[in-house]
């Protein structure tokens, strides 16, 4: 059995045959979260909501999700129940019922509260406010949503030349009718980076938790080595040291070339520096310990008898390849890739070690990891702004410098610096609050509750801002407005990051087009 | 007229002249020297303990030590030294002044030293889990680079696991738990009780008693003169903890350097001048220097006891 490769009404399609008697299909497109901006945050996803509104039907298993790069629309069941999900979806891209707008934006509000956010600044400390980074950044650019740029987006980026279907079942199902857009396949957005010197930490002392992720290339050594990874956490942090419930590794393909390995331990609260060095040790361990011949050939067992079941049951392995194909990724050939798993060795597995430590990033409770070698994560500007000053309404609180090219607020503890030409996105509160958030993560508040303003600050900051980069908010209630004390820049911000690099320019043809049109709005 | 008090002799090293062996042969033959540590083994016992010292202390090693570890990253032994010798410069570095005397540019340096030292450490231990000297140098740079009592734990546990009685880590890790670093006394008394409840009689491990007195003493109640360590239950713990202390023979010569100084100064400290000078008179020339510095402004007392036992000793 194999997969077929085909087309249906113009989407690029995959077919596989299944002997269950099931059907499923699904078209994924190349669009989602990395290729927003922070002031449109969210649209994606509104997107695939409104895309599944019309055509919900209690019967069939049919879901959306939003990735960082991909955007997946799925249903399961007879093979009438999964073509009436396809074709509605399909339809309400065509004509979204925007009608619904406000009330997809209360449910995404309510799906966001109900996610939590453990670990999440990690891609916003390493990328900034903008592509893979956004996944750090709430959904704010909601309240900028509109119908007009909603029913934009769904036509420019969930075009039949940026998708790929996929069908699975005893037969090709008859009475598909896709009609989408054309368009065109979105490029990527581009990977930035804002971190410096890897490996590198940050404190984050709300939470038990030690997080590390790193950017490796995609390889059969890396996931073997994430596999032993996940078995070393667990067997050093729970099983021998006691110190939290779960510590596993996690590998998930990022683009065609590189994946990112993630790294989740919990643990008590009393042993949170117990925790940093374990895994600190655990680490190590994978580095330049030895690597145990029969927990190798489990992991490399489990990787092969995957690949396996990906040739007897090739249906499984559909929505991952629509996925590659729109990462201009080649599918991997079974055969190559058992040969690869087989040749993996304990020396591979010890380099892919090295390659996840050269671009860890680590979110500490206590501690930090300066001890362990790592470099801090910058958590101040490297810059700031010449200007006008306003002093801080507190005693000690910070001080805003206002420039013609940005905004600095400094303080005891550090400087935060905003360029009005990187801005990834303002709050602009109707009660005169903003709130900037640069392309590198930095945020500076401006508050006239906590600063001694001119009039015209506001204003002034106002007109050097892009309006497509606002994000306009109701007047926040009195006594929810900040007050001079206890406040301070770094405490009120989501994740910092350095101020480093050129203006990001809109990351794709799909962008450009987008800030023409909210400039023009 | 009687002959001068011999003066204390601090390096065990000198009173035990076969440990310096190592370190007298590293200069010439680095390899060579290396396996007669290695010879010390088990790991972490006080005869290597006592080499592995003389090798940090000795002259003129770092750079045979790179060249060496470059052409064999794989020579624990060697890393352990290397570690060793940047854990020593760093704390003679710092100095012992209290840390609010120690400035940033020094602490900088001090940090960064120990640092170094712990890419070799976490190199042997992931190698060898249970090597006990590199555990050791980690509760020692753990408490340098303040890791807190949490990770100092889960390195004590790790040296425990492979050797519950090793005197000198009980004692490195007896002072993470003292409120100095982030403890409480509570800790150290658990900490004792645990320890002395598992030692032999004749072990070092019962001078954890006036090791972890003195060090109480020395950190909260040294203004006060020597009334603290008279106080009934600092008195009783020191009298049945000596006792079981002699009740054989200590199994380590080195190591009862370590417990006879810590009965000398403790016993001394609280007035039992008698039983003092009987550890003092079993020592000789020789002195453990960490505890004999806890002494404090009582030294010139504890030497009046140790002259008059070692003058006693030479008329018998």
């Amino acid at each position: 059995m194999s997969v077929t490769e085909t087309t249906v009404d113009g989407i690029p399609t995959l077919f596989a045959r299944r002997e269950d008697g099931q059907y499923a299909g699904g078209i994924v497109f190349r669009v989602g979260w990395a290729d927003e901006t922070l002031a449109v945050r969210g649209l994606t996803h509104l997107v695939e909501h409104l895309a599944l509104h019309g055509v919900a039907a209690r019967d069939v298993h049919h879901n959306g999700e939003t990735h960082a790069l991909h955007t997946h629309l799925y249903a399961s069941g007879t093979a009438e129940q999964v073509v009436r999900v396809l074709n509605g979806v399909c339809a309400a891209l065509c004509d979204l019922p925007v009608d619904r707008l406000e009330t997809e934006k209360e449910v995404l509000r309510a799906e966001a509260r109900g996610r939590g956010g453990a670990g999440s600044s990690m891609a916003g400390m390493r990328h900034g406010a903008r592509g893979h980074g956004l996944s750090s950044y709430a959904e704010l650019g909601l309240a900028n949503v509109d119908a007009g740029l909603t029913v934009m987006w769904a036509n420019e980026a969930f075009s039949r030349d940026n998708a790929v279907l996929w069908l699975s079942g005893e037969s090709m199902p008859e009475g598909l009718s896709l009609t989408l857009p054309e368009g065109e396949r979105q490029s990527l957005p581009p990977v930035t980076d804002v971190l410096g010197p890897t490996p590198a930490y940050y404190l984050d002392g709300s939470e038990d938790v030690v997080h590390v992720t790193a950017v490796v290339p995609r390889s059969c050594r890396a996931m073997l080595f994430t596999e032993l990874l996940s078995r070393a956490l667990f067997a050093d942090l729970r099983q021998r040291d006691g110190l939290g419930y779960s510590a596993s590794a996690t590998y998930r393909v990022r683009d065609a070339e590189h994946a990112v390995v993630a790294v989740v331990a919990d643990c008590l609260p009393e042993r949170r520096g117990a925790a940093v060095g374990a895994v600190v040790d655990t680490l190590a361990r994978l580095r330049w310990g030895s690597v145990p011949a029969d927990e190798l050939e489990e992991v490399r067992a489990a990787a092969l008898a995957a690949v396996a079941t990906s040739r007897t049951l090739p249906h499984t392995g559909l929505p991952a390849r629509a996925l590659e194909m729109l990462l201009g990724r080649e599918p991997d050939d079974p055969a190559v890739l058992e040969d690869e798993l087989r040749a993996v060795t304990a020396d591979d597995v010890r380099a892919a070690a090295e390659d996840f430590h050269a671009t860890a990033l680590a979110q500490v409770p206590e501690l930090g990891l300066e001890w362990a070698g790592w470099a801090a994560a910058p958590v101040s500007s490297d810059t700031a702004v010449d200007g006008t000053g306003y002093a801080s309404l507190a005693a000690d609180g910070p001080t805003l410098v206002v420039g013609d090219d940005g905004l600095t607020l400094r303080s005891d503890r550090g400087r935060s610096t905003v360029h009005f030409d990187r801005v990834a996105a303002m709050l602009a509160y109707a009660d005169g609050g903003r709130s900037l958030l640069g392309e590198d993560g930095f945020h500076v508040a401006v508050e006239p509750t906590l600063l001694a303003l001119d009039e015209d600050v506001v204003a002034r900051i106002d007109a050097a801002v892009d309006p497509a980069r606002v994000v306009r908010r109701p007047a926040r209630e009195a006594a929810s407005l900040p007050r001079p004390a206890g406040h301070s820049p770094e405490a009120a911000g989501p994740p910092a990051g350095q101020g480093a690099g050129e203006p990001l320019a809109p990351s794709s043809p799909l962008l450009r087009r987008l800030w023409r049109a909210a400039r023009g709005r | 007229m009687s002959s001068p008090v011999p003066p204390p002799r601090f390096d065990l090293a000198e009173s035990f002249p076969e440990t310096g062996e190592p370190a007298a042969r590293a200069a010439q033959d680095l390899p060579g020297a290396l396996a007669l540590l290695t010879a010390r083994r088990p790991r972490g016992g006080a005869e290597y303990g006592v080499a592995l010292d003389a090798l940090a202390a000795a002259d003129g090693l770092d750079e045979p030590l790179d060249r060496h570890l470059a052409e064999h990253p794989d020579d624990t032994e060697a890393r352990v030294v290397r570690a060793a010798r940047v854990v020593r410069r760093a704390w003679e570095l710092r100095g012992t002044e209290p840390g609010a005397q120690v400035g940033a540019e020094r602490f900088d340096a001090f940090f960064a030293l120990l640092a170094r030292a712990e890419q070799d450490l976490v190199r042997v231990v992931v190698a060898e889990p249970a090597d006990t000297a590199a555990w050791g140098l980690r509760l020692s740079t753990a408490r340098g680079l303040a890791l807190g009592t949490s990770e100092a734990g889960r390195r004590w546990r790790h040296l425990r696991a492979a050797d519950a009685h090793d005197v000198r880590a009980q004692r490195e890790y007896l002072q993470h738990l003292t409120p100095k670093w982030g403890g409480d006394w509570g800790r150290v008394d658990a900490f004792v009780g645990e320890v002395t409840a598992a030692a032999a009689p004749g072990s070092a491990e019962w001078a954890l008693v006036p090791y972890a007195a003195l060090t109480r003493w020395y950190d909260d109640h040294r203004a006060e003169g020597t009334s603290a360590m008279r106080w009934p239950e600092v008195v009783t713990g020191l009298d049945a903890a000596e006792q079981s202390f002699l009740a054989a023979p200590t199994p380590s010569r080195y190591e009862a350097v370590l417990a006879h100084t810590d009965f000398a100064v403790a016993l001394g400290l609280a007035g039992k001048r008698g039983r003092s000078a009987a550890h003092f008179a079993q020592l000789g020339p020789s002195l453990a220097p960490g505890t004999w510095a806890l002494g404090a402004d009582h030294r010139s007392d504890l030497e009046n006891i140790r002259a008059s036992a070692l003058a006693e000793g030479r008329r018998r």
